[in-house]
């Protein structure tokens, strides 16, 4: 009997748990591509006001970026600064490659960071500006939706994994 | 042969895909490297004292152009932008005067597709060309010319005339060098230089810092325009002597009366074969026939660059 | 008759009504639609069984072989 009970905790825990996880990951999204745009926003002052060399111009944007985009970024800043012939946008490549697993974020939103890889650093302050701040306003357009998703399929997300838990221990029994 | 530093100043900033071929092509060279000309689609060329070579595929020199290796937009782009540490929006008004310069006082030529802004540059971008010229410093290049620019422990203002090519700019910074550490053999102390240095070429400033040795004595004022440079410096910081390269304008001329009035001894150079050219330069003559001046030396690259043709004592005749 | 088995299907009822309102309020109409109709077929399952049990009994019971 006390086995039966514990297999059915079990047997209800391990969808939950799934669904709790996939929930996170709506929620985290939206926090991450904040995280971006804030960093992105401090590296378009950087650029505009400051002319900062790229490499501590990435690690002050880390800074105000957040725990996992700002990982990312710094994380670009240390392999331009490792040097062997890298430019800014194929570090935060890089970076972003290496960090492809512990971040949310979908193929659309990586895209947009992709489109800033061949020209981070690469052009005069106007223009870097300018695509920097389209990005900004795409990473804006992205956490919008990202919120979106979140408020509907974050609670949902949770409720199917408890329930499905709850439906399959009563199926089995 | 290899020039000092030249892997940790050059090859560092050079696409990976030609650093072992340069390398391998710079130790084949029978002088030293002069400069480095990486051009999109064109052969890669190494120019030396007295010729140049182009660079094989397999790093050996070759005269044949046809068979020499052709660098790509990735190699110029990424060479562009490794040079200026992935930066480039911080390097603008550089860019802008078409150089970069690299640690070490080496400077990149850059040329490609101008923007332009209402007449004036405002960048350039697509960089299809990259002039990399080694930085070589000829510590002593002025060493028989001080003892005629002094007398009695004082330095006479001096105006280096010469034509374009004939190391004015070297024995400039030679001059400052000397003139900023003291010279004991001339009873000449160490003076506080000021030398302006309009297009970074003497001093080679790197964010601010000399990259050139230009004495311990001298302040460097980097890429501000001369005659106001020249202001700038008598009034804050105080120097016994100013340097400038290439004075002509009207107000360059207003700056060094400036100079003198206040007590400052002036090191200039001009553009020019001779001192009748320089006289047909209304700033300049205006500036000869006021004495402003105390010598001219005359350069050529008759002997090599750096022949200096004759000093003359502007208030009588020629000294050597 | 086993009770246990009515809480079952009433069980199985009333989760798969929970998930169908939850999926439909987060607009996934169409998997809610899908969950309840697998809903549907669990519970029937569960009765076809009983169904089948049924009629054996009648069979036994009248000696229709």
């Amino acid at each position: 009997m006390t086995l039966k009970l514990v297999g059915a905790a079990l047997t209800v825990l391990a969808p939950s748990w799934i669904g709790f996880q996939i929930a996170a990951r709506y929620g985290r999204r939206p926090v991450e591509l904040r995280g971006f745009q804030n960093g992105l926003a401090v590296l378009v002052t950087e650029v505009e006001y400051g002319a900062t060399p790229m490499p501590d111009a990435l690690r002050s944007a880390a800074r105000a970026a957040g725990p996992v985009a700002g990982a990312i970024l710094a994380d670009a800043a240390r392999r331009l600064e490792a040097g062997g012939g890298i430019t800014p946008g194929e570090a935060l490549s890089d970076a972003l490659a290496e960090h492809r697993g512990s971040v949310c974020l979908t193929p659309a939103d990586e895209e947009i960071l992709a489109a800033l890889f061949p020209v981070l650093g690469a052009s005069d302050r106007h223009d870097q500006v300018r695509h920097l701040r389209l990005a900004l306003d795409r990473l804006a357009a992205a956490e919008a939706e990202a919120a979106d998703e979140r408020r509907r399929y974050e609670r949902m997300y949770r409720y199917v994994g408890v329930l499905s838990g709850l439906a399959l221990v009563l199926i089995l029994m | 042969m290899l020039p000092e530093g030249f892997e940790r100043e050059i090859l560092t900033y050079v696409s990976p895909r030609l650093t072992g071929l340069l390398r391998r092509a710079a130790e084949a060279l029978p002088a030293p490297l002069e400069e480095i000309r990486i051009r999109q689609d064109r052969p890669l060329q190494l120019v030396y004292p007295g010729g140049d070579a182009f660079v094989a595929p397999d790093g050996r020199l070759t005269a044949d152009p046809g068979r020499a290796v052709r660098p790509d937009h990735d190699d110029l782009q990424r060479t562009f932008q490794l040079m200026a540490r992935g930066s480039v929006y911080a390097w603008e008004e550089e860019v802008r005067g078409g150089f970069l310069t690299l640690e070490g006082g080496h400077r990149v030529g850059l040329c490609g597709r101008a923007v332009t802004e209402a007449g004036r540059i405002r960048t350039l971008t697509q960089v299809a060309s990259l002039n990399i010229r080694i930085a070589r410093e000829v510590p002593g290049a002025a060493d028989g010319l001080l003892p005629h620019l002094v007398r009695g422990g004082r330095f006479l203002s001096t105006l280096l005339i010469s034509p374009p090519q004939a190391g004015k700019t070297t024995l400039l910074r030679d001059l400052v060098r000397q003139l900023s550490a003291g010279v004991p053999r001339l009873g000449l102390r160490g003076l506080k230089v000021g030398l302006v240095d309009e297009r970074s070429e003497v001093a080679g400033c790197l964010r601010g810092v000399p990259q050139r040795d230009v004495g311990p004595r001298t302040d460097v004022l980097d890429g501000c325009p001369k005659a106001e440079g020249l202001m700038l410096l008598i009034r804050a910081l105080s120097p016994e002597v100013v340097a400038a390269d290439e004075i002509g304008r009207p107000e360059d001329a207003t700056a060094v009366m400036e100079a003198l009035h206040a007590g400052v001894a002036v090191l200039a150079t001009a553009h020019g074969s001779g001192l009748a050219d320089v006289r047909r330069r209304p700033a300049l003559a205006e500036l000869l026939r006021v004495g402003a001046f105390e010598r001219a030396v005359l350069l050529s690259r008759r002997r090599g660059p750096g022949t200096v043709e004759a000093v003359l004592d502007l208030a009588r005749e020629v000294v050597a | 008759m086993d009770v246990q088995l009515l809480f079952r299907i009433a069980g199985v009822g009333i989760i798969v009504a929970v998930m169908a309102t939850v999926l439909k309020q987060a607009g996934k109409d169409e998997q809610g639609q899908m969950v309840t109709l697998v809903g549907v077929l669990v519970v029937l399952m569960m009765v076809v069984t009983l169904l089948g049990k049924f009629f054996n009994l009648v069979k036994a019971t009248f000696g229709m072989y």
